[in-house]
């Protein structure tokens, strides 16, 4: 147990940045693929494919529906199978990124839909195969959209790693329920908003001015 | 000597020798093919059907397009020219029918064989569909990255093409910063990239202005001259075929009404439909056009002047030596290609038989063409 206020604040801001960022890097790198497989193997997609459309679209539309408390306490074998542990910050990072995965996966599919087909026409036209349409046209047409979509993802991520604190994770929102709401300490509750707050304000701030600089539309 | 100049005039390989392939593995990819030589037409569609459902959307198109000219595609909107220029580069694929392509036929070929086909073809477009995330250069530069040319030989490509097309200065500017006419520019500069046997264009001025519309159809002319490419344009506006077009053809429903070169099309259209698209209207002409004279009535035609004859005094001489005295309900002149077509309808009064004969016999050796519409007892 740490002694002093500001250092629990430290900490705990600490491993929820640890859990929010390692979580969101494996959301971003594993969800942009899913979506680009959801747009691609949809009807008039680059790769119609009915099989992998349907199969994928349920699988993504199954995790999303279930809570992130819920998930997290399902996938304690998972968590354990990988993390080696299913406690901790690092343990949470798993359940956390499996969650967010699909919920990025649909908000990226959203963003490269919108990805004029005209232009996937004319990169066809020139004589371009998928991976060409993908690189050339796909991500960087969609790019400022997927990384406001990230931040979305990474806001509510912020959010869900509170709930982490139920399998012993850390982080604000583990320190808000526990000294703030269960030991009735006001001050912490309040301090904890107030971090939340200026932290989700900046991850917002910067995720707006890195899509403006990709938007030359 | 590249074998690529066999692709071009002999006088467009002398004028534009650094403009051939510079692409020796593309050069490469087209000796597998048996296009070295080939000399016959650029594209022979031969009996193309197409349906979407239930809709008809080509109905047994069969023509041919011969190097170097520059072909119009016109119809309604609705007519199957988008499917038809589409089916041009594998875009769309033919239920039935042959889609030769430098003496290929594409129609069975898979997706990944069209892509070695479709590098030799460039494509406008009415959005000019520009990459938004890319700039200028980085947007002509595309089909060259595609075709695998390395850094060098594209920015020296791009800086021909954009010098090519007057934007030389706009290449590091992104398509949003751009005017219509500009945008259209880079497409056509990005369609000429990879130095195509083909260029199709899809509605390519229809979202621009008629000013611009005209600077972009001048460029289009200008490049079919300088570097003999074939040009194939579909569009709904008469007034963009008779610019630039060489032969036209007319389409509707899925079918070739009509078809042949661009003077004889718009001064002798067979069809109804071509002349409604010439814009010639039947409400402009007196009303109870009949086909029989009355005593006192008016004889209606119509004439039609082009080349040296539009440069005679034809309806002045017609008072000179008949003493009629024409009056004219409707005039025109219309530029088709560098000739002026000038069209009268004339209503001639004060008539009797021998008069009316001897007009028809004094018009018909002086105009173009000559045309009796009707006999109007008023001039409505």
């Amino acid at each position: 147990m740490l002694n002093t206020w500001p250092d629990m604040f430290l900490q705990a801001l600490w491993e929820t940045l640890e859990m929010t960022s390692a979580a969101g890097a494996i959301a971003f790198v594993a969800g942009l693929p899913l979506g680009l497989l959801l747009v691609g193997a949809a009807p008039g997609g680059i790769w119609e494919n009915r099989f992998i459309d349907r199969t994928f679209g349920t699988v993504v539309n199954a995790f999303r529906a279930v809570p992130f408390i819920i998930l997290m306490v399902a996938l304690i074998p998972v968590t354990r199978l990988i993390a080696g542990t299913s406690i901790g910050t690092e343990a949470a990072i798993v359940p956390l990124a499996i969650g967010a995965t699909p919920y990025y996966a649909r908000i990226a599919e959203v963003s490269l839909r919108d990805v004029d087909r005209g232009l996937i026409e004319a990169v066809k036209s020139m004589g371009g195969g998928r991976w060409t349409i993908v690189r050339e046209v796909l991500v960087p047409e969609a790019l400022p959209g997927l990384l406001a979509g990230f931040t979305v993802t990474l806001v509510t991520m912020i959010g869900a790693s509170a709930m982490a604190g139920a399998i012993g994770a850390g982080g604000l929102g583990d320190l808000a329920i526990r000294y703030g709401y269960q030991r009735f300490n006001t001050g912490i509750m309040f301090g904890v908003i107030v971090v939340l707050i200026v932290l989700v304000s900046l991850v917002q701030t910067g995720g707006d001015r890195l899509a403006r600089l990709f938007d030359h539309r | 000597m590249n074998s690529y100049s066999d692709w071009f005039h002999p006088e467009v390989a002398l004028l534009s020798e650094e403009l051939l392939w510079p692409y020796k593995h593309i050069d490469d990819e087209r000796h597998e093919e048996p296009l070295d030589h080939y000399d016959g037409p650029v594209v022979r569609l031969g009996s193309v059907s197409k349906s979407f459902g239930r809709v008809q959307a080509l109905n047994d198109v069969t023509f041919e397009v011969q190097r170097g000219e520059i072909l119009g595609i016109i119809g309604r909107s609705g007519a199957g020219k988008s499917t038809l220029i589409r089916c041009l580069n594998g875009l769309e694929k033919p239920d039935r029918g042959r889609v030769e392509i430098l003496g290929r036929d594409i129609a069975p070929l898979s997706e990944h064989a069209l892509r070695g086909v479709r590098r030799q073809i460039g494509m406008i477009f009415q959005h000019f569909n520009l990459l938004s995330a890319k700039t200028v250069a980085q947007n002509v530069a595309l089909p060259l990255k595609i075709a695998g040319a390395d850094k060098p030989e594209r920015t020296e490509r791009v800086r021909e093409l954009l010098d090519l097309v007057g934007l030389t200065d706009k290449a590091r500017s992104f398509p949003a910063q751009l005017s219509g006419g500009q945008k259209q520019r880079v497409g056509i500069a990005r369609a000429l990239a990879a130095r195509p046997a083909l260029l199709l264009s899809d509605e390519a001025t229809s979202a621009l202005d008629p000013e611009t519309t005209l600077s972009i159809l001048n460029l289009l002319r200008d490049i079919n001259r300088r570097l003999g490419l074939t040009i194939v344009l579909i569009t709904h506006e008469m007034s963009v075929v008779r610019a630039v077009a060489d032969r036209v053809i007319v389409l509707d429903e899925g079918r070739v009404l009509e078809e042949g070169d661009a003077l004889s099309v718009f001064t002798a259209p067979q069809a109804a439909l071509t002349e409604r698209l010439l814009g010639i209207d039947p409400a402009d002409l007196p009303r109870g056009l009949r086909d029989v004279w009355t005593e006192g009535g008016y004889l209606v035609l119509r004439v039609q002047l082009k080349g040296t004859a539009a440069q005679r005094p034809v309806l002045a001489e017609l008072t000179r030596d008949l003493a009629v005295l024409p009056i004219v309900l409707r005039a025109s002149v219309q530029q088709v290609r560098e000739q002026a077509v000038v069209t009268f309808v004339v209503a001639i009064g004060d008539l009797d038989e021998s008069l009316g004969r001897r007009i028809g016999e004094f018009l018909s050796t002086r105009v173009s063409r000559l045309e009796v519409l009707g006999y109007a007892q008023h001039l409505a």
